[in-house]
């Protein structure tokens, strides 16, 4: 949950334009005191063949044992010093410039999509930790915003995105498409929709006037980011209605298990060897 | 897709949301393609209002928290205005996939009539 607001929040609030002032701003690299596991453990976040390069090298079930043992450690103060630094930054800042501004300085994408995103993962944690109400839910900073790799300011299909302790329902709403037209892939924590829909509008010399065009037609890419406690071999996407409704399951968390403690100095059975 | 939100009228649940068109006129009439995904067909409305055609839909909600959404849950709808030589009993529709194709005949199958203009 928290890494689809890391990658989904970079071009969250795109109210202010292209404000980038580099003298102002700290330097993406330092806003990150300290290491952050997200975006080191996080192979999805390098560039495609760095990404595959490492999903050879390290399992997926290792890396979540990586992040597990990492990442209980201060879950909520780590989340609590978010919202401050998003609190500090100040609402005219501008996550695509930022994005593009890591994009300039790092020459890489794991920056862009990664880094940016803060004020909108404060955005999300405020609303976990107090109520989530429904200003919230709305607000710019969460609105699900094209990935770093969309084309062109993708606006279709629309996305919405519902989560649940146990899966993570997304919706793609591409109407009139047949299912050969749409492809559906993962590359490690990150799904890509693609297609291509034809138009609808008569070719210019039939005789026929066109009034109105505004459906969308041609060729359209939509990303988004995953987080790590996903089954990958469990994912489902069913068409209908014009709705591609794609259900991603969370891995289930090992149940919680006692351990007894022995205490040789006690005369039971459990004590002796 | 590039559906927007208008102003939500009172009482309404959740903002109207505007469906984008293609419109094309041939001889025939006029095709109207409209996107509206996620609409059963049991919650769509076509009706003539006097000289109106108005298209309604209202998108399924579905249960669960809304992490982001691009499309908020909502109506659809889309009216237009209906010129004199259009024949609204003639009407037909056809929807597939989240895409309503509506056409609309001429009337007396009346044709484009040139009007001569005299000089001197």
């Amino acid at each position: 949950m928290i890494q689809i607001a890391l990658l989904r929040s970079d071009t969250g609030r795109r109210s202010s334009g292209l404000r980038a002032d580099p003298v102002k701003r700290r330097p993406l690299r330092q806003t990150l005191p300290r290491p952050n596991p997200l975006v080191h453990l996080n192979p999805a976040l390098e560039t495609p063949g760095q990404a595959r390069a490492a999903h050879t090298d390290i399992s997926h079930r290792a890396r979540l044992t990586m992040l597990r043992s990492v990442f209980p450690q201060d879950i909520l103060a780590e989340l609590g010093r978010l919202q401050r630094e998003a609190g500090e930054a100040g609402a005219p800042d501008d996550p695509m410039a930022s994005a593009l501004e890591g994009a300039e300085q790092a020459g890489a994408g794991r920056l862009a999509s990664a880094l940016p995103a803060q004020p909108a993962l404060a955005a999300l944690t405020a609303g976990m930790l107090t109520a989530p109400g429904a200003a919230m839910l709305h607000s710019p900073a969460l609105a699900l915003a094209p990935g770093i790799r969309d084309s062109r300011g993708a606006r279709f299909p629309a996305l919405n995105l519902r989560t649940s302790p146990v899966a993570i329902e997304i919706e793609a709403f591409m109407p009139g498409l047949s299912i050969d037209e749409v492809r559906l892939s993962l590359e490690g924590d990150v799904m890509v929709l693609t297609g291509e829909r034809e138009s609808q509008l008569p070719e210019s010399d039939d005789g026929a006037t066109v009034h109105a065009a505004e459906r969308f037609s041609g060729r359209f890419r939509r990303v988004i980011g995953l987080p790590h406690d996903i089954d990958t071999q469990a994912i489902e996407a069913r068409y209908a209605l014009g709705v591609l409704t794609i259900t991603v399951p969370r891995l289930q968390p090992v149940m919680a298990r006692p351990i007894t403690i022995q205490d040789p100095s006690r005369d039971d059975l459990t004590g002796r060897q | 897709m590039t559906t927007t939100n208008i102003p939500r009228p009172l009482g309404a649940l959740g903002p109207w949301l505007r469906p984008p068109v293609d419109i094309i006129e041939d001889e025939t009439g006029i095709v109207v393609i409209a996107d509206i995904p996620g609409v059963p067909l049991e919650r769509m409305a076509l009706r003539t209002e006097v000289d109106q055609l108005v298209i309604e839909g209202e998108l399924a909600h579905r249960p669960g928290e809304a992490a982001a959404s691009e499309l908020p849950p909502g109506r659809y709808r889309r009216s237009f205005a209906l010129s004199r030589e259009l024949d609204p009993q003639g009407i037909s529709a056809a929807m597939d996939q989240g895409v309503l194709r509506i056409h609309i005949p001429r009337a007396g199958g009346s044709h484009v009539r040139r009007i001569p203009i005299l000089g001197g």
